[in-house]
């Protein structure tokens, strides 16, 4: 938790989880056991210490939502130092992560109030248990009756002594401190061998450690109240069960004075101090343990195994959560909840940030490019989407005479997409208008696509898209442009073997499946182009297509030479397959392509391409490395 | 009405309810979906096995509440699904999850309870009791977040659960309506 919102996010899952225990802690209490009523609070203490929306999980779909829209509304207006106003809330880890960074808005402020109190409300705890140690060992040796009688009783249900007894004058009731070396206190007056045996019990199942760790956790939500009430009533979970173990081992009468033992602590002062167990803690606690203990026989036998599904059904829910995708926004939202949804749907791949770049674009939506956008570029259009306002940038199909009005739609392909050394990919982004309505009004020698080049950045877990020029029309002679084709470029790769050069013009063309089948009422369905943005799409369709040239010297020779592209890293292949060209050949005149509508194998330009060829009889391999992109 | 005619009559009940509960028939008109083996049905048979019962098993008893809520649960999606095509509660995850515990609970409990009642009168009843776990944990398994789809051993897996679950189900009818011939439909003659 690096931040209010991040604690906020985190409270309120674990909130909510909590509300959910509470409720099926409510419909099982007279069904199932004080073992399981007790048992159910470690999924609570897990969910605390797992952080919100790990995985994409979620507990209560839209939370999310509103809690981004809160933050961007505050947000926007400060100049926090510990919160990115338009960045997605993510819970690192379940701890306060201080920066030690001046604060620079009431929200930083707030953060340092809550990370303080965590640790304040650790350190009161640590000091209430140093004090209760120093009043222990202020404690006198029982006597040796009264050790006996200890002694006694843990021998009987097989129980260990702790290391030290001490009487302690003042002390209302027996108990136990310390879980390190644990000393059992006395009171002056004299104790029940059933106290007695209720405080060993603790000590055997290690509650004290229990009650430790619910004390931390209750420093990381010293401010919520719903978990201090949740921890109350572990802790007195911890005593039912406790006062179940003991009436397991009594019988008859026994059991019956055992309740009467209770009974008469009903007035007690309750002073649990952290790291110590007491059977008295506090009227109303011992009211409900009593309740309990009346239904200690009436609890139905033999569903072990039923409520221990009950439990797993529960810790799934809880600690997993549920996948939901939120919403896309509406390409006109102006909204806080509309542009929230839009913050958390970034892409998350290179295509789904094309996807969505050029959707934008085509819509004129501030909404929907905030999803593909750099995170520098994200105020401004989060102020021009609430303003109601249009992109700021030029119509891509401006180029071809067509205007913003005009509804004309395109078809996108990216050309050459390769990773450079930074991470980033560059590539000459195509759109192709053509197939739409646009070709009905088409004129030999007219443009039908445009290109501009594009840089895909890794921001995080999102992806987006910056531009490195304008869109301009591509030549007139380009038909087709998302077929491969001799008009647009192709990247070259460099071979050099010996004395031979091999240049490859691999010209390798990327797309999503983008037609979506839509009903009409009248007239039948058919395929369109579909205009919502897909931020998560995979490249399912491409084409490539190879041409080069070879010099043997400095003399330019014609060669057959086989190719295998290479990602990066992929060792240099043992046989080729049937992929050739003779050079001299112009890339864009022959080619194929596949799609996969689970994404194709190969989501960019090869990193690297495998050649062989024969010069003479003799065969030559190499590897041809991918020339400077010019527009980069 | 004798206690065996009486255990008979709802161990009947209880046996078609289950039938109710674990099959689903459905019609389809004009994009309407109708459920003719309703699961309401299935736990108003139920209901009415638990009111003959609660003498002789008291912490079936228990189990009304659980069984009136699922009831009127089941009677809301039923109405909803005919409607709108969906499941109500569906919408909500923490309301299903609170449902499925409750489910969960309410089936192992009752067979838990009607494995005491054969024990009682002399029947074994193991094959109840491992139908009874069977059951539990197939439904628990098929909940855990795992990539069920993504590789093909754990598609295998969610499919012999899947099948498992319904043979387990299949068996279990079986055994409550064998359960239920155990005890005679007529009082014994006077001797």
């Amino acid at each position: 938790m690096e931040n209010i919102w991040s604690f906020l996010l985190q409270t309120l899952t674990v909130s909510i989880a909590a509300a959910v225990l509470l409720l099926a802690k409510r419909l099982f209490l007279d069904k199932l056991s004080p073992r399981w009523q007790y048992g159910v609070w470690a999924i609570l203490a897990a969910r605390i210490l797992l952080p919100a929306g790990l995985l994409g999980r979620v507990l209560l779909p839209g939370l999310d939502v509103a809690l981004e829209a809160a933050k961007t509304g505050v947000e926007s207006r400060l100049t926090s130092a510990l919160t990115d106003p338009y960045g997605v809330t993510e819970v690192s880890a379940p701890i306060p992560l201080v920066r030690f960074v001046p604060p620079d808005s009431v929200t930083d402020v707030l953060f340092y109030l809550y990370a303080a109190g965590a640790a304040l409300t650790l350190l009161w705890f640590f000091l209430s248990y140093l004090a209760l140690r120093l009043r222990v060992a202020g404690g006198v040796a029982p006597s040796p009756g009264t050790l006996e009688r200890v002694h006694s009783v843990a021998g009987q249900y097989g129980l260990k002594v702790p290391p030290r007894i001490v009487m302690l004058p003042g002390a209302e009731s027996a108990f136990v401190c310390g879980p390190l070396s644990p000393v059992l206190v006395l009171p002056e007056r004299a104790v029940d061998d059933k106290v007695l045996l209720h405080e060993l019990l603790h000590l055997k199942y290690g509650d004290l450690w229990a009650g430790v760790g619910m004390c931390v956790l209750r420093c990381l939500h010293w401010c919520n109240p719903l978990l201090w009430h949740c921890w109350d009533r572990a802790q007195n979970d911890s005593e039912a069960l406790c006062d179940q173990r003991v009436l397991e081992r009594l019988e008859g009468e026994e059991r019956r004075q055992y309740g009467v033992i209770l009974l008469s602590m009903a007035d007690d002062k309750y002073a649990r101090a952290p790291g110590t167990t007491s059977m008295a803690n506090g009227g109303r606690n011992i009211k409900a343990r009593i309740s309990s203990i009346a239904r200690f026989k009436r609890y139905p036998r033999g569903v072990g195994l039923g409520s221990a599904c009950v439990a797993a059904v529960l810790a799934v829910a809880c600690l997993a959560g549920t996948v939901s995708a939120v919403e896309l926004p509406g390409r006109n939202s102006s909204g806080s909840l509309e542009l929230a949804r839009a913050r958390l749907n970034r892409a998350t791949t290179p295509a789904g940030a094309l996807d969505t770049y050029v959707k934008a674009l085509l819509a004129d939506s501030p909404a929907y490019l905030i999803m593909a956008a750099p995170e520098e570029a994200l105020p401004e259009l989060f102020a021009a989407a609430r303003a109601g306002e249009k992109l700021d940038t030029p119509y891509p199909l401006e180029p071809l005479g067509l205007s913003e009005g005009s509804g004309a739609q395109a078809d996108w392909v990216v050309y050459n997409l390769l990773e450079g050394s930074d991470g980033t990919y560059t590539g000459l982004l195509v759109l192709d208008a053509y197939r739409t309505w646009f070709a009905d009004i088409y004129e030999d020698g007219q443009p039908v696509a445009v290109s501009q080049p594009v840089r895909v950045l890794r921001q995080g877990d999102f992806w987006a898209v910056e531009p490195l020029e304008d869109w301009t029309a591509v030549d007139p002679e380009c038909t087709l442009a998302s077929h491969a084709n001799p008009f647009l470029p192709a990247l070259s790769y460099t071979a050099r073997v010996e004395d031979f050069t091999i240049e490859v013009d691999y010209q390798y063309l990327l797309s999503i499946d983008n037609e979506v089948y839509m009903d009409s009422l009248f007239f039948g369905g058919s395929y369109q182009l579909d205009t919502v943005p897909r931020p998560d799409a995979l490249f399912t369709d491409y084409y490539r297509s190879v041409g080069g040239r070879a010099w043997a010297g400095g003399e330019e020779v014609s060669l057959t030479v086989w190719y295998e592209p290479l990602t990066q890293g992929e060792a240099f292949p043992e046989e080729f397959g049937h992929s050739s060209f003779r050079t001299p050949e112009e890339h864009g005149l022959g080619g194929g392509g596949g799609s996969d509508p689970r994404g194709c194998e190969r989501q960019q330009s090869p990193a690297s391409i495998a050649v062989k060829f024969q010069y003479k009889e003799q065969e030559y391999t190499g590897v041809a490395w991918p020339e400077e992109v010019p527009y980069d | 009405m004798t206690d065996n005619i009486r255990i008979r009559r709802a161990l009947s009940k209880i046996a078609w309810g289950y039938v109710l509960l674990y099959l689903d028939f459905n019609l389809s008109v004009n994009g309407h979906t109708l459920n003719v083996l309703p699961n309401w049905a299935g736990y108003l048979l139920i209901f009415s096995a638990i009111m003959l019962l609660g003498s002789e098993l008291r912490s079936l008893l228990l189990l009304k509440p659980f069984c009136v809520l699922l009831g009127v649960v089941s009677a809301v999606n039923w109405v909803w699904v005919l409607l709108a095509g969906q499941k109500l509660t569906g919408r909500f995850f923490l309301v299903s999850i609170l449902l499925i515990c409750v489910g969960i609970y309410f089936r192992f409990q009752m067979l838990t309870d009607l494995a005491q009642l054969a024990e009682d009168n002399g029947i074994r009843a193991d094959s109840l009791r491992l139908c009874r776990n069977a059951e539990a944990v197939i439904q628990v398994l098929l909940m855990l977040p795992l990539p069920w789809e993504e590789y093909d051993a754990l598609t295998l897996l969610s499919g012999a659960l899947l099948v498992s679950g319904l043979l387990v189900c299949a068996f279990l009818i079986y055994q409550l309506f064998v359960l239920r011939n155990f005890f005679p439909e007529q009082a014994a003659p006077q001797a």
